[in-house]
């Protein structure tokens, strides 16, 4: 995602130098607001992912939410018992229904870095087609 | 990174600056607090002095920031929608902010800010209160279909609530861990190999090849970790702004 931003970025810049006459700000302001309608619209509005994230990247965002799930709960469970004296019991089951959102939110981040993938590659094509035109 | 002899964990060390007192309340002035300090003094520099000519065509400073406004409006306006213009000065501030304090710590002798876990948690901290508060607010009572996904069979949802809740709350956990870990064992891992280096005497120069490679990957990792702390900050406004999945 990292190079494509940049690569956006150089796109917009040569774009408007090769633009013979420069349209009036107010014409270019509404062309800009359509164009990310339209943007929105085949993206479908802002649809969450994590390009960058590939391989090993999503691996480690995967550990680190299991750990962190792990960590939470086991944390708030010791607290807990300590707090209200039912040692060990909290600790016990916090920590497994930490453990459980640990795995949803890892499982989530994969289904994320799944789609993302996806649709990076497919972006890549249309952006190679569009270039062609 | 301080000199070979001393702990590896020596540089993480926080000590104050300047004591002050608030009755039990201690705000002393640490090290820590002058390399934010100095962050945040780098970021409106850098800005200021960019933006200052206002050329057509950037010089490299000013690039440098345009590129910057340009990555994150990219970012927020992909991962959360048109709506999330409003939020972009937070988002942009917090890239910029980690990412001046990821890259201020890789500079010798000087202090990892974000290699605390305090810090990186307080700023998930910011980011989960602000993202509750905007999903509340927006939604009112409707936020609360974040904790029950329609189309669940009515028999699992008191197991699935309770993990829905805990999982929600496990968020900026995940995000201030993950800036704090990658931080702190990259800086971690610098040092002992630099250990090795005077350890090894002539057969040190492996280490150092090592610790030249392992630099660059670091700078790579200060910018991608400031780059996945804007991103999933995004995800969760996203989630707020949105709460059916």
């Amino acid at each position: 995602m990292l190079r494509l931003g940049l690569g956006r970025v150089h796109g917009g810049v040569s774009d408007m130098s090769d633009d013979k006459q420069p349209p009036t700000l107010s014409k270019f302001d509404e062309e800009l607001r359509q164009a990310r309608a339209r943007h929105d619209k085949e993206q479908g509005a802002g649809k969450p992912g994590l390009a960058i994230e590939s391989g090993a990247g999503a691996g480690y965002r995967v550990g680190v939410e299991l750990f962190a799930g792990m960590l939470f709960g086991g944390g708030l469970g010791w607290f807990l018992d300590r707090q209200l004296g039912t040692r060990p019991w909290l600790l016990v089951g916090l920590f497994l229904l930490g453990s459980a959102a640990g795995l949803l939110n890892s499982y989530r981040a994969i289904k994320r870095a799944e789609r993302e993938s996806a649709s990076a590659t497919k972006a890549r094509q249309s952006e190679t087609g569009t270039k062609k035109e | 990174m301080a000199a070979g002899g001393e702990s590896p964990v020596h540089q993480f060390e926080v000590f104050n600056l300047i004591p002050i007192k608030f009755g039990k309340v201690d705000l002393s002035f640490t090290n820590s607090s002058l390399w934010m300090v100095i962050a945040v003094a780098a970021i409106v520099l850098v800005m200021t002095l960019g933006a200052n000519r206002r050329a057509l065509i950037p010089g490299r400073l000013q690039s440098l920031g345009e590129l910057g406004y340009d990555f994150i409006a990219n970012l927020v306006r992909e991962n959360v929608g048109s709506e999330g213009k409003k939020y972009f000065p937070f988002i942009f501030t917090l890239f910029i902010f980690i990412l001046f304090c990821n890259m201020l710590g890789m500079i010798p002798y000087s202090f990892s800010v974000t290699g605390q876990i305090i810090v990186t948690l307080a700023l998930a901290l910011t980011v989960f209160i602000g993202v509750t508060i905007i999903g509340i607010a927006k939604n009112g009572i409707g936020f609360l279909r974040l904790f029950a996904p329609s189309g669940t069979p009515v028999f699992v949802l008191p197991l699935l609530i309770p993990i829905e809740i805990i999982s929600y709350f496990v968020r900026p956990v995940s995000l201030s861990v993950r800036l704090f870990l990658n931080m702190m064992v990259g800086h971690t891992m610098l040092q002992v190999f630099a250990g090795f280096v005077i350890l090894m005497g002539f057969a040190g120069i492996g280490p150092l090849i090592f610790i030249v490679v392992f630099i660059g990957f670091e700078f790579f990792v200060a910018v991608l970790q400031a780059y996945i702390f804007a991103i999933l900050s995004c995800l969760y406004l996203h989630d707020a702004l949105h709460p059916h999945h």
